[in-house]
């Protein structure tokens, strides 16, 4: 009993939760801008939304465990970065994981097919769900491993900055309109700024585990003033917009 | 919609962002300091764009 409990402690570890509220707030943030334009506020669609997006998400965090496991040997985990480092001490938890991660893939795309019949959400919708999850899956894993060729910042400003309140917002508007997209840019240049934060603490991990991004190629000092640069890019949209 | 909360909600993750560079960050304690600060501003950032669309819708 003890040892399943303690399996199951070391499997919620894996899960890394608290990257999981960033993006709620991100879904949130969607939904109530379209609520704020007009939309109805359905909890069916909120609740039903969010469990496609919550799938999809909690599956990235247990593919790119598994397939980070080279690179994740040359880090120690942090509070933000690193890998959960679970699978180092559990190595009988990766295939489980993996086998749990694309479970959860077809899970969210049949939650995604449901919402598309029940809500005749827009053709784009479900186009949109499995790009989000490819772009998680693929993340680590191969052919693409985009988080090794240079790509990982670019998939996660999108997944970030477009799909996440994206999704949030064509659940209660059942569209993707201009009042969301004029806000798209800003929200591009704050997923830049997390992903390179994420990533700057592993730089030195990443560089000898084959990861190819910014603070793993250019060093830290640059790749902080990239971050400088996205934040000062998103104040300054904000500015624009308001002025 | 009114983007001035936006943009002034922004100013908290740009202070805290434009704060690190005092930081050394060469040295790892002070890097990870900076960098839950930054993630940190982000989130508050995030809550308080979602606690404004709250009230206004």
């Amino acid at each position: 009993m003890c040892s399943v409990l303690r399996q199951a402690r070391s499997f919620l570890k894996l899960c890394r939760l608290r990257f999981l509220i960033p993006g709620l707030l991100l879904y949130i943030l969607g939904f109530l801008l379209a609520v704020a334009y007009g939309a109805d506020l359905e909890l069916e669609k909120f609740v039903l939304g969010y469990l496609i997006f919550f799938t999809a998400h909690l599956s990235l965090h247990l593919s790119n465990d598994y397939f980070d496991q080279k690179a994740d040997s040359f880090n120690s985990p942090t509070v933000v970065s690193g890998g959960s480092g679970i699978l180092k001490a559990h190595p009988e938890l990766a295939r489980p994981a993996l086998v749990i991660s694309v479970s959860l893939i077809v899970i969210s795309l049949l939650i995604a097919i449901y919402f598309q019949v029940r809500f005749a959400a827009p053709w784009y919708f479900f186009p949109l769900v499995l790009i989000g999850n490819g772009l998680g899956y693929f993340y680590a894993a191969p052919p693409f491993r985009l988080a090794y060729r240079g790509l990982g910042e670019l998939s996660t400003a999108f997944a970030a900055g477009v799909l996440m309140p994206g999704m949030g917002y064509i659940s209660a508007m059942n569209a993707l309109d201009h009042n969301f997209l004029i806000l798209a840019p800003a929200f591009l240049a704050y997923g830049v700024f997390f992903i390179l934060n994420v990533e700057m603490p592993d730089a030195q991990g990443d560089r000898e585990g084959g990861k190819v991004n910014l603070p793993a190629v250019y060093g830290e000092r640059r790749a902080y003033h990239a971050v400088l640069l996205s934040i000062s890019l998103g104040t300054t949209y904000f500015g624009a917009l308001y002025l | 919609m009114d983007y001035q909360w936006f943009l002034l909600f922004s100013l908290i993750p740009l202070a805290v962002g434009f704060a690190g560079l005092r930081t050394d960050l060469r040295q790892r304690p002070r890097l990870l300091r900076q960098v839950k600060g930054n993630i940190a501003s982000l989130m508050v950032f995030l809550v308080l764009i979602d606690s404004y669309l709250f009230v206004l819708s």
